[in-house]
């Protein structure tokens, strides 16, 4: 499916009352790529869907819709709008039925009435709320008022569907549905997926390409501590094994190829090995210093490099450099498996 | 206390004989009301509109206006068109003075601000999202009117209410325009002055009781609507 980028930023900053909410020099989507956006909240992911939806026009940069500049100000814009569709985080339903919901964006199409009609009640099914098609929308729940706008959306059959913590409000029988549906999508109509998600684990499972916010800013694509490997059964325990002499104890029924990460502020540092109930120990060499605020950050090459974060106040007392050798601890149980 | 009692029941017979003078003060209230109501609505919910979505320099004075215009005194409406629609005034040769046209003229002006005023605050209060939601789904300019019309239409339909409830309710105006002229611009409204002025209780009573009654079927009819929710 991939035929080039369908959405390219270049040099984009957006600001609200003069505070820089987003600054990216460089970020492209391809065509029938699968996206995740991960950061906290306050990161910029939302405006960053904003901007890719053409909701909002960045204070600087310019944006490529299929290699041609977005002119925000020209009345093409509404043309471009009908090929990619925003799904908010806090989706608005209108006073009006379920159906006649789903229906919207294809009534601004002009398509007929009965066509509409049948189209919208085909992707109501699709996620599981055709019998509320007669109902008014203000009547459903959080949940359901999150499918019934996802539905409204995948009606339009856009090119890029961006979605804004689409699973927010679900459940999580629904939530794999959705994920699904948004799969079939993709594979079925080439369908662009970029979606904004706190939860690493459905960024992690769902998309090619993970896209790290902080501060509005891309700090890469993964976050601290993540590595790819593949979960065995070791002496009656669950193991990650990255390569065939390194791992460490996780928590997780399942088996075969996974990701991990490890919160660097579950880590334990200390000189001598540390004496708990804590299954993973390993041990290296400081190889990188950085203080963040009253943090200090500490790079330990431990066959792998691995990230942790201590206070100022540790840093000192245990008198750490660079080339220092640490043991690193940690239970199976703060390993986040996706 | 004893003329009232009478009075009431005076004006229940009225009512319930379908008296003749009755009925024409309440068509022609009726008949004046609906079609200045009307051509307010036409006029005054596209200004509350244009005026609430569009940011342009000079909109807080014409925000203040269309609320000052909003208590506008009847009989100051009266004196004006009057001025404009006597023999000497520029619109004189249209022979419009003391006619159901130049009621309506009045009851136009005073309910195009009400009803463009509240038709404002009505869009003003629309979730934003609306907009966003219909814009990303890609509706047009057009569509997206539209679409915040529909979401505010219960607001918008008690800004018409209001208005017509001022019109409906009002003498100075339908008084000096239409002249009280018995069975051709005669309202509910001057009739109730006029019979009042008389010491003729019967009347103005019925006249007043036939007033509430509409103004509760027209709210009830709004309430209904309301209920039905779409």
């Amino acid at each position: 499916m991939n035929q080039g980028p369908i959405l390219e930023l270049l040099n984009v900053k957006h600001s609200y009352n003069r505070r820089i909410v987003l600054d990216i020099p460089d970020m492209s989507f391809q065509s029938g790529g699968l996206y995740g956006v991960v950061g906290p909240n306050g990161a910029g992911k939302t405006t960053l869907l904003k901007i890719l939806s053409f909701l909002e026009e960045p204070r600087e940069g310019s944006i490529r819709f299929e290699g041609q500049f977005v002119n925000f100000s020209e009345n093409g814009l509404n043309s471009l709008r009908r090929q990619t569709t925003l799904v908010m985080q806090d989706p608005l339903l209108f006073h009006n039925t379920v159906l006649k919901n789903v229906a919207y964006g294809l009534w601004v199409r002009g398509v007929e009435k009965s066509e509409r009609m049948r189209r919208a009640l085909k992707v109501l099914d699709t996620v599981g709320l055709t019998r509320y098609a007669d109902q008014k929308a203000q009547n459903l729940s959080g949940g359901e008022i999150q499918r019934v706008a996802i539905a409204r959306a995948l009606a339009t059959n856009p090119k890029v569907l961006l979605l804004d913590e689409p699973t927010a409000n679900l459940d999580r029988p629904h939530t794999s549905s959705i994920i699904d549906t948004l799969r079939d999508i993709n594979t079925q109509f080439g369908t662009t997926i970029i979606l904004a998600t706190h939860n690493l684990r459905q960024a992690y499972g769902f998309s090619n390409d993970v896209i790290s916010l902080l501060d509005g800013r891309s700090v890469g694509s993964h976050p601290d501590n993540l590595f790819q490997g593949k979960i065995v059964e070791q002496n009656g325990r669950t193991w990650l094994s990255i390569d065939d002499s390194y791992g460490f104890y996780i928590v997780s029924d399942r088996r075969g190829p996974a990701y991990a990460s490890v919160d660097p502020k579950e880590i334990i540092v200390s000189r001598e090995p540390f004496d708990s109930s804590a299954l993973n120990c390993l041990h290296g060499k400081i190889v990188g210093l950085h203080q963040e605020g009253s943090l200090i950050r500490l790079t330990v090459d431990t066959g792998v490099p691995f990230v942790s974060l201590i206070t100022m106040t540790s840093f000192e007392e245990m008198q750490l450099n660079i080339n220092t050798t640490v043991y690193l601890t940690f239970k199976a149980a703060s390993v986040e498996v996706y | 206390m004893q003329y009232l009692f009478e009075g009431i029941a005076k004006a229940l017979s009225l009512i319930s004989s379908l008296d003749p003078e009755v009925l024409s003060a309440v068509w022609v209230s009726l008949r004046t009301s609906v079609t200045a109501i009307a051509f307010a609505s036409l006029i005054g919910v596209p200004i509350g509109f244009l005026v609430a979505t569009h940011n342009f320099r000079g909109k807080r004075p014409v925000v203040l206006l269309l609320n000052t215009l909003m208590a506008l005194p009847t009989v100051v409406v009266g004196l004006i068109v009057y001025s404009f629609l006597s023999r000497q005034g520029p619109l004189g040769p249209l022979g419009l003075l003391y006619t159901p046209s130049a009621m309506v003229v009045g009851q136009f002006i005073l309910a195009t601000p009400i009803v463009a005023a509240l038709t404002l605050t009505a869009v003003q209060g629309i979730d934003p999202r609306v907009r966003q939601t219909a814009v990303t789904l890609g509706a047009n300019r057009l569509q997206l009117a539209m679409t915040m019309t529909s979401e505010a239409r219960f607001a918008i339909t008690a800004a018409i209410i209001a208005g017509f409830g001022r019109i409906i309710a009002e003498v100075g105006s339908a008084m000096m325009l239409g002249g009280n002229i018995r069975g051709y611009t005669r309202t509910m409204t001057t009739t109730i002055a006029l019979e009042t002025s008389k010491g003729e209780f019967a009347l103005g009573i019925a006249l007043g009781v036939i007033l509430l009654i509409v103004a509760f079927t027209v709210n009830i009819l709004f309430q209904a609507l309301q209920r039905r929710g779409i």
